[in-house]
């Protein structure tokens, strides 16, 4: 399952995963196409899904938001959700990449050593995510009564791992459709 | 107080120290040239930013953090305006008249070369009776070409009524967040100075030409009264107005440029342990905002740290390591494993932009969920909570990340 954020040009590459066609590390690759879950006219694996309150299946995870006006209301559910999440212990994620031994990384290949640092950036990131408050410390809504998010620093991973956690409560809540991924599709994350 | 002396100053500098024609025609365009002209001062390259945002701009907002080298730029400025724009007249307003004198007026010292000596007039200090202002007084370095630098005694408990009538071409308001919190002082600033900036000038539509207000001071917490005037001038500057300019450096803006001691700009001038003294007496959102120049808003963290430190231990706990595909993840054979995928796509466009990140999570049926239970639990249907609630309790996470900003990974 993916979940891809609007902003940023996300509806740029949801047409480009809808190609049979990828180019991976140079070499011209047949691909079974990655499409929305609600489509029907290709066949593919049906497993995208956009951050955004008119995607069918954040329709069903937050039946609310189909009388939201902004996606600021989006966003506080989701970050809400999240931090539930974290708070609750639900999400492990791997130590930071100052407290790994030397002899521990012996051996990995650069991706995993980089993977371990941005592990650890988005921590640092996370811990960067601001509500606004008024003088008094109560929350500052939006016109849909949404928290204001802001953060001081970037908030790539942060969104990144939102959306993620986002895309695996959507499959819970049906969690039985029968999908997969063949494994030689599985290259983008291939390494070295 | 000093007596007054008869002085005689020739109202012309000598032949070979004067301003040419040509001189005044490339340093008016070049104020970094001209400070090291006049006053061979070698400016740091983020302090010649700085300098020519003031000098072509006619409403600066500079919100720069502390040891960020304002206060010399400030006093370039006024003084390459005195010198290079005939019958100038620029107000100089401190926090308190005493910081003035020290911070501001010791420059007059430290940096007189016989170009920048010779264009010089007479200089009012102690001597109050030729002061228009009555007490506390007013300082002024007056100039040869009718410019003049004055300092007075702000007087902001009483709303700077005593400026009433002052007219000047350039204004700069040191710590004007700070005078805003004093008694009277944002009355005196919005009422009395701005109003004061009205004096004749050459062309009022030319960059250069024209009046213009420096306002310096390290940046606050949302809460304060000025916030809403940083906010104007954000505004301002998003609407591509050429009038307004805000910005702000830090004390980590310094470069690797040789500065007058042989040595570099950053290690002459970056004091790392100070700093690291100020960050851990500081809170965070205070140290944010006077240590690096950022305009803070009245906030809370969304997450705390002992949420992620949980994350961490349950990591531990797992053993958790970053995976980077189900090829070389130890249970990416497990057919009951899904991984889902979270993408935040941006565009790299610059240092400060957000660039485009993926996050995978991983999710595994809970260790304790034998095929027993799997049995007693029943088979697996949408409709099963029970199977929804085993994933939603002990949700086994690892995660692999790919980033537009390693090169590892494109």
């Amino acid at each position: 399952m993916i979940v891809l954020d609007l902003g940023g040009g996300g509806q740029w590459i949801a047409p480009e995963l809808r190609k049979s066609k990828q180019l991976i590390r140079g070499i011209q690759v047949e691909t079974t196409p990655i499409v929305f879950r609600s489509s029907s006219t290709i066949e593919g694996h049906l497993i995208l899904c956009l951050f955004s309150r008119g995607d069918e299946d954040i329709k069903k995870l937050w039946p609310d938001l189909k009388h939201a006006h902004g996606d600021d209301v989006l966003k506080d559910a989701a970050n809400t959700m999240f931090q539930t999440a974290l708070s609750k212990g639900m999400i492990g994620l791997p130590i930071p990449h100052h407290e790994r031994a030397r002899e521990e990384m012996i051996g990995w290949v650069e991706e995993k050593v980089w993977a371990s640092k941005l592990l650890t950036l988005f921590g640092l990131q996370t811990l960067k995510v601001q509500a606004e408050t008024d003088e008094q410390g109560n929350w500052k809504l939006t016109k849909n009564n949404s928290r204001r998010f802001f953060s001081t620093d970037k908030d790539d991973f942060h969104d990144a791992g939102r959306n993620a956690y986002v895309a695996f409560r959507i499959w819970l809540l049906d969690c039985d459709a029968g999908w997969s991924v063949n494994e030689r599709d599985a290259a983008l994350c291939r390494s070295r | 107080m000093i007596p007054p002396v008869n002085i005689l100053i020739s109202t012309d500098p000598p032949k070979h120290l004067r301003i040419t024609q040509t001189m005044l025609e490339d340093l008016l365009w070049d104020p970094v040239m001209a400070a090291w002209v006049f006053f061979k001062i070698k400016l740091d390259a983020f302090q010649a930013v700085r300098l020519r945002i003031y000098w072509f701009t006619p409403d600066v907002e500079d919100h720069s953090g502390f040891t960020s080298g304002k206060t010399i730029v400030d006093w370039v400025w006024c003084n390459l305006s005195a010198v290079l724009l005939y019958d100038c007249h620029i107000g100089v307003i401190f926090q308190t008249f005493q910081i003035g004198k020290d911070n501001f007026w010791q420059y007059y010292k430290e940096f007189s070369t016989p170009l920048f000596r010779a264009q010089l007039g007479l200089m009012e200090e102690e001597v109050r009776e030729k002061s228009q202002f009555k007490e506390p007084g007013c300082w002024k370095q007056h100039f040869k070409n009718r410019s003049m630098v004055a300092m007075p005694a702000p007087g902001f408990l009483q709303e700077a009524r005593n400026l009433a009538g002052w007219r000047v071409n350039r204004l700069l308001i040191d710590e004007w967040t700070k005078i805003m919190m004093s008694a009277g002082g944002a009355e005196g600033i919005q009422k009395q100075l701005l109003g004061r900036v009205t004096r004749p000038c050459y062309n009022a539509n030319h960059p250069v030409w024209c009046n213009n207000v420096v306002r310096s001071a390290t940046a606050e917490l949302g809460n304060h009264p000025g916030f809403r005037v940083h906010r104007e001038y954000e505004r301002e500057v998003k609407r591509g107005n050429p009038d307004y300019w805000t910005f702000g450096f830090s004390y980590e803006n310094y470069s690797n440029l040789r500065c007058h001691t042989g040595k570099t700009f950053k290690d002459q001038y970056r004091d790392e342990k100070r700093l690291r003294t100020l960050k851990l007496s500081n809170t965070p959102e205070k140290f944010r905002a006077e240590g690096l120049g950022l305009w803070q808003k009245q906030s809370k963290g969304w997450y705390t740290s002992e949420m992620i430190e949980a994350g961490q231990a349950l990591g531990r706990q797992r053993k958790l390591e970053p995976i980077l595909s189900r090829a070389t993840d130890p249970l990416g054979k497990d057919p009951e494993v899904r991984y889902f995928l979270g993408v935040d796509p941006a565009p790299s466009q610059g240092q400060r932009s957000d660039e485009g990140a993926i996050m995978v999570l991983r999710a595994r049926p809970a260790p304790w969920r034998t095929p027993a239970i799997s049995r007693a639990i029943g088979p697996r249907t949408s409709s099963m909570p029970g199977r929804s609630r085993a994933w939603m309790r002990k949700p086994g996470a690892g995660c692999c990340t790919k980033s537009t900003r390693t090169s590892g990974f494109r």
